[in-house]
């Protein structure tokens, strides 16, 4: 009897012990989610543009410090790339991607990108004709 | 280009919103490089500009030919740029599909108060052409662009080779020693100018009549010729030196031409070919 006892009391607490378990993970799920949601809500600044931008430049240089400050002023998010070693990846989590240079562009050893990129983009000064010329459209360099 | 945008912004979102744009104008003596180009010598002495950016340098900014531009619907102007390099009515910022180009050089901090808000207007209007892909590429210059180039060659003391890389050699022996008379033939001939690795007037096109080879009604000439006989050899040469299509009978032309008619457009950049705006793309 004794024994029959304990073992129905072990049941119990093993059972209790998988429903306690599943409650508290879903507990933490809850938790987290709502630590993000309220990071997000804090993040989010209702007087910038709800666009996230990315600059993609020379790293380091006055100019991309310049852009970078004014772009953080007016958008909910603004963030730099290397335009030396920009891949087309880097533009996944952005809405505009701006492409700049600092120095001669006539010069300068220019990034190619595919014919099939069309994400939004803003090509900036004589860099950016060129490239826009490298894809033979009409915004390019004549 | 220097630092300045020219003329009055046009009607547009991207001087509208979200922020207004609100240009400082003044009054600068018209570019002596304007004059040399098609209609420069119809300009006034001064030109209204406003400044997009104070660099303090003459220099450094770009503008691209606007020959052309807007030849297919997939590209705008947005603001001609002020320069003394190029044309009037260069571009300054303009749009290619997805891709706007900002011909500026300054950074924000060299901007103006209309400028920063045009910037910013810019990034918000391109948004919108997210993963739009263009409908032509630049495959040649727009035949006003060749107008211009012809009306060079007296100026040069060896035209030789510039002629050769750009019109037809056939051209070139019966102009090579009078360029002016050379530049006043295409000029007169600009409805026929076309592109086949080199630039001339299609005086086939001119044999029939026919007033242009950028109408829609010149698609519908052609088609008709096919019935005819004595010129429908001429006819389907000329639907296919203008199209990107292949038909081979009348029936499929007249099915072709009656199904897509109301969007159709001509590009000189494209090639010189009518090309068929996908349904709804100006939605």
């Amino acid at each position: 009897m004794k024994e029959r006892t304990m073992i129905f009391c072990q049941g119990l607490f093993h059972f209790h012990r998988r429903w306690l378990g599943k409650c508290l993970f879903l507990l933490i799920l809850a938790l987290v989610a709502c630590g993000i949601a309220q990071r997000a809500q804090a993040a989010y600044d209702p007087g910038k543009i709800a666009l996230r931008i990315l600059y993609v430049g020379v790293p380091g240089s006055e100019r991309e410090k310049d852009f970078l400050f004014f772009l953080k002023t007016h958008f909910q998010e603004a963030a730099s790339a290397d335009i030396g070693k920009f891949s087309e990846d880097q533009a996944n989590n952005f809405d505009v991607i701006l492409f700049d240079y600092e120095g001669d562009a006539f010069k300068a050893k220019r990034l190619r990108l595919p014919q099939a990129y069309k994400r939004a983009t803003v090509t900036i000064g004589v860099y950016g004709s060129l490239m826009c010329g490298d894809l033979r459209l009409k915004t390019g360099y004549t | 280009m220097a630092d300045a945008a020219q003329g009055e912004p046009k009607k547009h979102e991207v001087f509208e919103k979200p922020f207004k744009v609100q240009p400082v104008f003044e009054m600068r003596s018209t570019p002596e490089s304007y004059r040399r180009y098609p209609d420069g010598d119809k300009l006034p002495s001064q030109l209204k500009v406003w400044k997009v950016q104070d660099t303090g340098q003459p220099f450094g900014s770009v503008v691209t030919h606007s020959y052309g531009y807007e030849d297919s619907p997939d590209a705008e102007i947005l603001t001609p740029g002020f320069n003394d390099g190029k044309e009037s009515g260069a571009v300054g910022v303009g749009r290619h599909a997805g891709f706007l180009q900002w011909g500026f050089s300054g950074p924000p901090s060299k901007m103006t108060p209309a400028g920063k808000n045009f910037f910013l207007n810019s990034i918000c209007y391109i948004h919108k052409f997210d993963n739009a892909a263009p409908l032509v590429r630049q495959l040649s210059m727009a035949r006003t662009y060749i107008v211009h180039l012809a009306s060079v060659i007296p100026l040069l003391n060896d035209p030789d080779e510039f002629f050769e890389g750009i019109f037809a050699k056939e051209l070139k022996k019966i102009y090579q020693s009078d360029p002016k008379g050379f530049a006043k033939y295409i000029n007169e001939n600009l409805e026929f100018i076309y592109y086949n690795n080199t630039y001339q007037p299609d005086m086939e096109l001119k044999s029939l009549g026919i007033p242009s080879n950028r109408q829609v009604q010149t698609q519908e000439r052609f088609i008709s010729l096919l019935e005819d006989e004595k010129q429908k050899g001429l006819a389907q040469k000329l639907l296919l030196r203008y199209t990107t299509e292949s038909f081979q009978t009348p029936a499929q032309w007249k099915g072709w031409l009656e199904s897509n008619k109301s969007r159709l457009y001509f590009s000189d950049m494209g090639g010189y070919k009518f090309r068929v705006l996908p349904e709804g793309y100006l939605k």
